[in-house]
């Protein structure tokens, strides 16, 4: 292969594609705006290179996330750092770090859900300096079919430069990516702060300092000068942002959140009734413009989800209320008291669907009983169902699965058109 | 988010999909044998990678790339290193080691084709040892659009490691991909070698011996007796393994692999006038299965993109040979001789697409003047001329380009299927 070097500098002036392909056919989505479901990486594409890097960004964004999605935690001197485990054991080398050692220890704790934690000969990012943190490098899940080439290669970053890195790639890529963190179990990192509402308050400054949020409600400011924010430079003319999106499992977070600022609020939940009956969404939709349950509430169904966690319920209480809400009504309830639906997490297709249906002797209780056979029906499942998001991995994947989809609403909307 | 660790380890052998998301329709493309165009990972995926590095062909794989591309060269003690040019200063940090700066020197040499290469203070792959050329790391082109995260982290590796690596792949990602080497100035490579063959041959040899190549004509396997290859794994029962392919610009080689070995060629051109003429053609037609021009060839045409490298020709002689195809009919032709196309390159949709039609001034040579105005535009009108192959870059365009082709396929195949 030549290298036409010259020819490009001559005609880098003349005639420049546009960005990203994208499909820009005029299809109506039954997602509740119309418009086509949206990919969200989840932990950037954590499929691929290590999550939550600087490198998982990148390839989300290359490969056409529409949102790249982040997990806040909270350091000892008050920073916000990226990272969905309280404990950097499991995805870093900080065991090879001598200096890191005196953090190793055991915790346990409930959290939210009643769910309990225990954790041994571990290290947490709450009992650690922002300067001991940028000490760890990340590594990949060992899971055959990822790349092991970029271990030890990136450190983790601070929710600023994680705004700062969706900034660079608007600007380079020239799309917007929206934003989308979610505070990990705030309870737990707001204890030993000089108030309750630190992390929410620490997280609301830093998303408005990047022009992500407008503060909504009373925030005081003076307890977090110390709060590490770079400065930000004036996107070029022509350039918009994503949009933002709170997440959170903690409903009260979930509440504060909404009532100062202007960001929706993804209601996330895994292990609790209050998704399923209609009188707990009517309640999640007076703070949420999102509900973002697992997956499986949507397929095998509620009584199965709840109880392979573990979780109890009232059966004579979910009656009065009306019962749980079949799976493949489920969207349908949650669009019509004007929420969008954002399920997770779908996994590269080399990985297990992991439904429960998939089980023997555990029926899907939608009317349907449908169970997804494999990747391409599950996606297409959740497309006709209407999901506005969805987290991915392997968004390479899930861009192809929402084109194929495209194709067939294409086919189905032209056939009106030609009769 | 919480993590499933337990779900996953219980359910892990239940419902297991297959690998990669694939097209299957029966849908009739117009390339030689009515399937989907091939997308060939130019140089792994450097779009998004240094190219030629571990992370290139790892990220083509991952992007669904049916073939992904190694450019052979040759060290001073006859190993076969992958890299595109003839030197290594342009993306390499090989100007930082000072082990290396005694190497650094002009070169010209001439190619078989009458390309003239005048380069200056590099750093030649054929003057250096394996050890040598291990010891610097790769970078990325400088464009903002792709990102410098991986500057010096990735190494130069050897068609052995390539092959290694392709073969990794095929088990890890369970699907095969297609090599598709091409040797890089075989006369220079040849030069002070013990004969005129012998970057051929121990390309040849390697392939041969990662179960990719037949040999079907005697090689002077004696004189590389030095060549250490490493023992080859059998691969797991019912693996998948993708075509080979050879490639050139060089016809004289072109033809010297294609007798010696059962594997297809694809002869490489853009600047030989006689090339784009039907007994041009002809000639290519005894010994290459695939052809390989630079794609303005198909777009603006021959006689514009000649003339802007300054190839002059005997007007005569090409009248002779049938005159110049006109670029809406060059695949047509390609195919009516029973062989395939490969256009190169098609870059990220950040970049310039390259046709010299681009430029108000110089007009499209087909009958339909055409000039594609998009990256739509232009996979389109390839992938309705009939290309068997393209070389990309951003595999992910290319990929969802393709399938958004497919269902214009769809739509004209099945028209009325839905309406019965």
């Amino acid at each position: 292969m030549r290298t036409n070097d010259i020819a490009v500098a001559i005609l880098s002036l003349v005639g420049l594609s546009a960005a990203f392909i994208d499909d820009t056919r005029n299809l109506k989505w039954s997602t509740l705006g119309g418009k086509k479901t949206r990919l969200i990486g989840h932990r950037g594409e954590r499929a691929f290179v290590p999550e939550h890097t600087y490198a998982s960004y990148w390839q989300a964004a290359l490969e056409g996330a529409d949102f790249i999605e982040p997990d806040l935690a909270l350091t000892r001197d008050g920073q916000i750092v990226v990272s969905h485990n309280l404990w950097l054991g499991e995805t870093t080398n900080i065991r090879d770090i001598p200096e890191l050692q005196k953090y190793k220890r055991n915790i346990t704790w409930p959290d939210s859900s009643g769910h309990v934690y225990e954790l041994t000969n571990e290290y947490f990012i709450f009992d650690m300096t922002l300067e001991d943190i940028k000490k760890v490098r990340v590594m990949q899940s060992d899971v055959e079919y990822r790349p092991q080439i970029y271990n030890g290669l990136f450190g983790l970053l601070t929710f600023d430069e994680y705004l700062s890195t969706m900034r660079e790639l608007t600007v380079k890529l020239g799309r917007p990516f929206g934003a989308i963190p979610e505070l990990k179990m705030p309870k737990i990192y707001n204890m030993g702060r000089p108030y309750p509402r630190y992390f929410e308050d620490r997280a609301i400054i830093t998303l408005s300092h990047y022009g992500l949020a407008n503060i909504t409600g009373n925030i005081d400011k003076s307890q977090h000068s110390d709060l590490i924010l770079s400065p930000v430079a004036p996107l070029p003319a022509g350039s918009a942002l994503g949009p933002a999106v709170w997440q959170c499992f903690d409903q009260d977070t979930s509440a504060y959140l909404a009532n100062n600022t202007d960001v929706p609020v993804a209601c996330t939940r895994r292990c609790h009734a209050s998704l399923l009956h209609t009188q707990g969404l009517d309640a999640v939709a007076k703070y949420a413009k999102i509900v973002a349950p697992w997956k499986d509430f949507f397929v095998t169904g509620a009584e199965a989800s709840l109880k392979a966690k573990g979780v109890t319920w009232n059966a004579t209480e979910i009656a009065a209320m009306g019962g749980f809400i079949a799976p493949d009504q489920l969207v349908k309830e949650i669009h019509s008291r004007g929420m969008e639906v954002c399920p997770w997490t779908f996994y590269n297709s080399k990985e297990s669907l992991s439904y429960l249906c998939q089980e023997k002797g555990i029926k899907p209780a939608s009317r349907s009983g449908f169970c997804p056979k494999d990747k391409t029906e599950e996606f297409f499942y959740f497309f006709e169902q209407g999901a506005d998001y969805m987290f991915v991995e392997d968004i390479v994947e899930a861009n192809i699965l929402r084109t194929f989809f495209a194709n067939k609403l294409e086919n189905k909307q032209n056939q009106r058109l030609d009769s | 988010m919480r993590i499933h660790a337990l779900a996953s380890a219980s359910l892990a052998i239940i419902g297991t999909t297959s690998a990669f998301i694939d097209d299957t329709r029966d849908l009739k493309w117009n390339t030689l044998d009515g399937k989907k165009t091939q997308l060939v990972g130019h140089r792994g995926e450097k779009a998004f990678m240094p190219e030629h590095s571990l992370g290139s062909y790892w990220q083509a794989a991952l992007e669904g790339a049916d073939f992904i591309e190694p450019d052979l060269t040759l060290t001073k003690d006859g190993h076969l290193v992958v890299n595109h040019n003839e030197w290594i200063g342009d993306l390499t940090n090989a100007k930082e080691i000072p082990e290396l700066q005694k190497y650094r020197r002009n070169l010209t040499w001439t190619d078989d084709d009458g390309t003239f290469h005048d380069i200056k203070n590099e750093y030649f792959i054929h003057d250096m040892t394996l050890e040598d050329i291990k010891k610097v790391r790769t970078h990325q082109a400088n464009m903002t659009f792709r990102p410098q995260i991986y500057n010096g982290y990735f190494g130069l590796l050897t068609f052995e490691e390539y092959l290694q690596t392709i073969r990794e792949l095929t088990v890890k990602l369970g699907r095969p991909f297609g090599v598709i080497p091409e040797l890089k100035s075989p006369k220079l490579y040849n030069t002070n070698r013990t004969y005129s063959r012998y970057f051929e041959d121990r390309a040849i040899i390697t392939l041969n011996h990662y179960g990719w190549a037949k040999i079907t004509k005697k090689i002077n396997t004696a004189a590389h007796k030095d060549l250490k290859l490493a023992p080859v794994k059998p691969l797991p029962a019912g693996t998948k393994v993708g075509p080979s392919v050879w490639q050139c610009f060089d016809q004289d080689t072109a033809k010297y692999l294609s007798s010696h070995t059962d594997v297809p060629v694809v002869a490489l051109n853009e600047n030989t006038p006689a090339f784009f003429t039907p007994k041009g053609l002809d000639q290519v037609a005894k010994y290459a299965k695939i052809v390989s021009p630079w794609k303005d060839f198909f777009v603006t045409g021959a006689e514009a993109y000649l003339k802007s490298q300054n190839i002059t020709w005997d007007p005569k002689e090409i009248k002779r040979l049938g005159g110049f195809i006109a670029p809406d009919q060059l695949a047509k032709e390609i195919h009516k001789r029973g062989m395939t196309i490969s256009p190169y390159t098609f870059y990220d949709s950040h970049q310039n697409m390259l046709y010299l039609c681009q430029d108000p001034s110089i007009k499209p040579a087909s009958r339909s003047g055409f000039c594609p105005k998009n990256k739509t535009e232009e996979f389109f009108y390839f992938f309705d001329q009939g290309m068997d192959y393209m070389f990309v870059e951003d595999i992910v365009e290319a990929n969802v380009l393709r399938i958004l082709y497919a269902n214009k396929l769809e739509n004209q195949q099945r028209k009325g299927y839905y309406a019965a």
